[in-house]
This record gives structure tokens, C-alpha cells and sequence, in this order.
């Protein structure tokens, strides 16, 4: 491990991949702040424009980009209350109202500085969990890999839909119905392709995550002017900045926690991170104080920041170990790895143990300039944040075909973009979240393969898929999800307190 | 929420054919592979064609109940007639023509660089971004940028 670390290190402070782990970093604050443009959306165009770049200097960009963009969010959520990514919406609750009391430095600085702890406490678990479960995973077969599909989906599905788990689910399916497109991965039957060649080699992954996540913003460009009022920016006040942080350390460690365990479940981002950590801090604060959340309580920015920025470590715990992605951007992330060689799940750990230690470590110094670079910039902000929409968009329709386009060098990945880019628009018109679709786009063949030949295996019995220990758990956990997300468990508690009070 | 059930209504139909259609090719599929159902190419998607028409359903019913098949007919009638004079739809819709011009048209016509540089300024004029003269240079530069970066620095293809 040791050795590892150290060879990391040491890849990473090579000129080359300092300017660019400076520059992402750097390119994915500004793509964080921006409203509208995504953490997943700029990990998808950059895996497709770092494309021809050698192997760690690619991955060297990615990883800065993501942890970047998490991270630069908060700054137009406190000075706009427009968090630049989902990532941030929580943060903009107390930041935003601290924004306007004058201290938005001091919101900006504990902002970045929570982003800064949760990631790196994120890469400590990312190195700890990863090799035990890459170790689980080994005991996995094609039973257990179908039922950790459809977990997927379901979970999935449940927690990105807003209170609306069919919309999610119903996504998901769409999302594994475009990974059967193309000749099938075990008899190489040609599927949903109506006899055109360019449709047999399926549908890639990065033009349709650049078409999902970038079109329906660039499309909003036709139909609404861009408003801002910036907040003033202020002193950052740092010892101020660090007592609040000392008082916060319960408060960072649990965020974290929080973070990196919604990072390891598929394709849950880090918004959902952040709530969830806003939300455990509130329920831990006694009653008199509530009432200060949302009023500019530095306490809610340090939750949001650190268990948002945490999902980055955890959303990885789950791609390095099981080639199933923890978040939208994670999932790019594995399509990328995947782009540049690498094989992540199970063997990983035996085959190229090195990539998690890289990562890490990539992470880590990115995180550091990270926080450098976000307290530097914001002085900017103010001014980058006036840099009207209907200027950024077109620019950004330039660079999403050249990111399509370069993966394969196909006119038609382009053209796909285009495609899925109008039925990512008509999702988000209808609240059918995207993150399932894209899940279900990465797990199709897993699942598909894995169905048959376990039905192959059992003599088309389905008894193992609910024998066999893990996908027992797997199977509980999606019929518990399912009926859950129906309310029948509510109904049933209905049903009982009704006798019980008719018995009474 | 009830505002929106008419646009449930009509995704819920579209989803259900699709579903439909998706289960029927899975049939096609699994005779044309002569294999056994189990083992045979179109077992997924039948699967997945069946689960998506049995979702599709329930959010159908979800749609009407309350509302009744009557008046949710009329409110979907009502809404296609308001669509064409939305100026969100119609804006919109001519967003995805200019796109859809420059993907399909100008960069199958032109190399990259012109291609772009076209649709560049066009767009920044149509949304009003900024002056002719500002138009002009920021698409020069960003074009110069994209190719000084990507086909001479990284050495990469462009379309």
C-alpha cells in the first residue's frame, strides 16, 4: 500500500499533471458556481475532451473536475441563493441568508473549508472500504449480480424521484431498455438495431450523459433571460471561520459519515447528501435552536458542504468494488475508467490494485487546491457570475459536440447526443429523474447477461435468486423498497391502529 | 399537482405503447433466435417491456383517479390546443431546430471550425447576447481556443 501511495504521489506532482489537476479543479469551480452546468455534465465533456491524453493525466482531470465542481456550488448558492449545482441547493438555506447579513466571506470560507474535510475524510473510508468490499464482491456470482442490478434501479429510482418512485422506476426500465440496443453480449443477436450497422454496436455512454444532463440546459437558453443579483462579497474573517469549524467537529465527522454512506448507495448524488446531513443536523439541535436554520446558522452551511462533498469518496467505494456507480458523475466516472483501460469490481484489487491508491491520492491534492484555489476565486465570482447565460451556452453546445464526438471519432455518437439530449429535456419537463435512466443504461448488459445465464444455471428455476444469502438480502431489501415506496406498510399501520382501536 | 395529470395521462399512454411494442419485438426476437425462452435474446426486454406497461398502468389510473376519463380527455384537448400559441414550446421548439441545423446540417456540410463559428454567432444575434462586433470575436476565440487546444495541442480528430 505504501509503495502505492507513494508512486501516487509522485505521478501526481509531475508537472504535466499539477497544471492539469490546477486547471480541472480550477474549470470545475467555475462549472460547480455556474447555474445550470452539473458536476456529471463536465466529468461526461471532459472524459470525452481528455480522451486523447495519456491514462493518469485523464484521470488526474476527472477526478479534480468532480471534486471542483461539488465544491464550487456553494459560492453562487451564498452569493446568488442559485446553488450552481443540485449538489448545493442546501447550502444556499443558511448561506445565501448569512450572504445578505454581510458575511458572505465567512460563508464561502466555511463553506469551502467543510468541502475540504469532508472530502478528505471521504478518501480515508474510500481506502479503508474499498478492499473489503471488493473482497465481498469475489463471493458474487451471476445470481447475486442480477439482484444487485435491480437493487440498483429500485434504490435508485426511490431516492432521486422526489416522492414519486414510479417516475423513477419507470425511468430506470427506459434506461435498460437503450442498453439492449445493439448485438446482445452473449449470443451477439442483433436487438432494436432494424438492420442499420451503426446501431449494433449499442448506444455509448458519454454522448448520451453529455445529451441527459447538458441539453436540457442548453435548450432552457431559448426560453428564459438571464437575472442575477450577486451579493457583496466580504473578508473571509478565517478565526471566525476556524472556532465555528472546531465547535462543528461532531457535526463534520457525522455529515461525512452521512455523505459517504448516501455515496455508496447507485446513483444517489451528493444532493441528496447534502439534505440528508442538513436534515441530521436539525434533528440533533434542541428545539429552542431550530428556529435559527434557515436564518443564516453557519452550522447548516458547514452539514451541507461536508456531506455533500463527502458523496464524492462514497459514490467511489461502490465503482472501484462492484463496477456499480455511487452518483450520476460517478457513473461517468466508471465509463472513463473503463475508456482508459481499467476494469473496476471484484478484481480490481488483485488485477490493478494501484488505480484505488491513485485515485485517493488524486483526490486528496485535488481537494488541497480545491480549497486554495475556491478561497483565491472568489474575489472573481462576483464578476464570473455576471457572464450571461445566452454568451456561456452556445459555447458550451460547441465543446458538448466536441465530447461526444471524440470517444470514437463517430459523427452518429453526435447525433445521439442530440437524441437523448431532447428526451433528457422532455424528463426534466415531466420530473422522470435522469439518474435511473443513465444507471439503468450502465447496468443493462450486467443484468441481461447475468439473467440469462443464471436461468441457464438453475434450469430456469428461480429459486436461487431467493436462496442464496446475498440475494436474499438483495430480494428483502427491493420488495421492502417497493412496497414502501407504495405505502402499504403505512396502509397495513393504518389497518392495525384501526383494530386496535375498534378492540379498545 | 392536478394541473399536471393530463400530462401523466398522455405520458402514461406513450409508455404503455411503447412497452407494448417492446414485448412484441422480445417475441420476434425469441423465435428468430430459435433458442429457448430462458436463454434466448429477447428474455430482457420482454421483461423489462411487460414491468414498463404494468408502472405505465399504474401511473395511468393514478392519472384519472379523481379527476374521471371524461374530464381528463378534455383538459388533454384543452392543453394541445394551448400548446402551439405557448411561446416556451415555440421558443423551444426553435431552439431544437437551430440545434438539430447545426448538428445535422452545418457539421455534416462544413468542418468543424466553420461550422461552428456559424452557429456561434447566429446564436449569440438570436438571443441577443451581445453586439455584432462582440459576436464576432467571442466565436473567433472560442473556435481558436477549441482547435488550438484539442486538434493541435492533444492532437485529436475534430468533426
Amino acid at each position: 500500500m505504501g509503495t502505492y501511495v507513494l508512486q501516487a504521489f509522485a505521478t501526481v506532482l509531475q508537472p504535466l499533471n499539477l497544471v492539469c489537476l490546477i486547471g480541472a479543479t480550477f474549470v470545475g469551480l467555475m462549472v460547480g458556481m455556474l447555474p445550470g452546468l452539473t458536476s456529471t455534465m463536465a466529468v461526461a465533456l471532459l472524459t470525452g475532451l481528455s480522451f486523447g491524453l495519456p491514462s493518469q493525466t485523464a484521470l488526474v482531470i476527472l477526478i479534480s473536475v468532480y471534486v471542483g465542481a461539488i465544491s464550487g456550488g456553494c459560492q453562487s448558492a451564498i452569493l446568488l441563493n442559485i446553488p450552481g449545482t443540485p449538489a448545493s441547493a442546501s447550502t444556499a438555506l443558511d448561506g445565501y441568508p448569512l450572504g445578505r447579513q454581510g458575511k458572505a466571506g465567512l460563508a464561502i470560507f466555511l463553506a469551502t473549508s467543510a468541502s475540504f474535510l469532508g472530502t478528505v475524510i471521504s478518501v480515508l473510508l474510500l481506502m479503508t472500504v474499498t478492499p473489503l468490499l471488493s473482497s465481498l464482491a469475489l463471493k458474487f456470482g451471476t445470481y447475486e449480480y442480477f439482484m444487485l442490478a435491480l437493487f440498483g434501479i429500485i434504490i435508485c429510482g426511490s431516492i432521486t424521484s422526489n416522492g414519486k418512485p414510479l417516475r423513477g422506476w419507470i425511468s430506470g426500465i427506459l434506461g435498460l431498455m437503450v442498453a439492449m440496443i445493439g448485438l446482445d453480449t452473449i449470443s451477439a443477436f442483433p436487438r432494436f438495431s432494424y438492420g442499420i450497422t451503426k446501431l449494433n454496436g449499442g448506444i455509448q455512454l458519454i454522448p448520451v450523459m453529455i445529451g441527459l444532463f447538458g441539453f436540457p440546459e442548453l435548450l432552457r437558453m431559448f426560453d428564459r433571460k438571464s437575472k442575477s443579483e450577486v451579493s457583496k462579497m466580504s473578508r473571509f474573517n478565517m478565526r471566525e471561520g476556524f472556532s465555528i469549524l472546531r465547535r462543528n467537529i461532531v457535526n463534520v465527522i457525522r455529515s461525512a459519515l452521512i455523505g459517504v454512506g448516501v455515496g455508496i448507495i447507485p446513483g444517489v448524488g451528493e444532493d441528496i447528501g447534502g439534505w440528508l446531513s442538513y436534515w441530521a443536523l436539525k434533528s440533533s439541535t434542541p428545539e429552542e435552536k431550530k428556529a435559527t436554520y434557515g436564518t443564516g446558522n453557519p452550522d447548516g452551511i458547514v452539514a451541507c458542504e461536508t456531506g455533500n462533498n463527502s458523496c464524492v469518496g462514497g459514490a467511489l467505494i461502490p465503482v472501484l468494488s462492484l463496477a456499480v456507480p455511487g452518483s450520476s458523475s460517478a457513473a461517468v466516472l466508471l465509463a472513463a475508467f473503463q475508456l482508459h483501460g481499467y476494469r473496476p469490481g471484484p478484481l480490481l484489487m488483485t488485477e490493478t490494485p494501484a488505480l484505488l491508491y491513485n485515485l485517493c491520492i488524486y483526490m486528496l491534492v485535488a481537494s488541497f487546491a480545491m480549497w486554495a484555489l475556491a478561497l483565491l476565486i472568489s474575489k472573481f465570482t462576483v464578476r464570473v457570475l455576471g457572464v450571461k447565460r445566452e454568451i456561456l451556452m452556445p459555447i458550451i453546445l460547441a465543446l458538448c459536440v466536441v465530447g461526444s464526438f471524440v470517444v470514437r471519432n463517430y459523427m452518429f455518437d453526435v447525433q445521439c447526443m442530440f437524441i437523448f439530449g431532447i428526451v433528457g429535456y422532455f424528463m426534466s419537463k415531466l420530473e422522470f429523474p435522469a439518474a435511473p435512466f443513465m444507471l439503468g443504461i450502465i447496468l443493462g448488459n450486467m443484468a441481461d447477461s447475468n439473467l440469462r445465464r443464471a436461468l441457464g444455471l438453475s434450469k430456469g428455476s428461480l429459486m436461487p435468486f431467493v436462496t442464496r444469502p446475498i440475494c436474499l438480502v438483495f430480494f428483502i431489501a427491493v420488495v421492502g423498497l417497493i412496497l414502501s415506496q407504495l405505502g402499504v406498510f403505512k396502509k397495513v399501520r393504518k389497518l392495525f391502529d384501526k383494530k386496535s382501536k375498534a378492540s379498545n | 399537482m392536478d394541473n399536471k395529470k393530463h400530462l401523466d395521462f398522455i405520458t402514461s399512454l406513450v409508455l404503455i405503447a411503447l412497452g407494448v411494442y417492446v414485448t412484441l419485438e422480445s417475441v420476434g426476437m425469441t423465435i428468430a433466435s430459435k433458442k429457448a425462452i430462458l436463454a434466448s435474446p429477447g428474455l430482457m426486454p420482454g421483461f423489462l417491456g411487460i414491468m414498463l406497461v404494468l408502472c405505465a398502468t399504474i401511473m395511468l389510473v393514478n392519472s384519472i383517479k379523481g379527476v374521471g376519463f371524461k374530464n381528463i380527455l378534455a383538459q388533454t384537448k384543452q392543453w394541445f390546443g394551448g400548446l402551439v400559441k405557448d411561446p416556451v414550446v415555440k421558443n423551444t421548439f426553435l431552439g431544437v431546430i437551430f440545434i438539430g441545423v447545426y448538428i445535422f446540417v452545418l457539421l455534416n456540410l462544413f468542418s468543424y471550425w466553420l461550422a461552428t463559428l456559424i452557429m456561434l454567432v447566429f446564436l449569440f444575434l438570436y438571443l441577443k447576447a451581445t453586439s455584432w462586433l462582440k459576436a464576432a470575436l467571442i466565436s473567433v476565440l472560442t473556435v481558436a481556443a477549441v482547435m488550438g487546444v484539442f486538434v493541435y495541442a492533444f492532437h485529436v480528430p475534430l468533426p
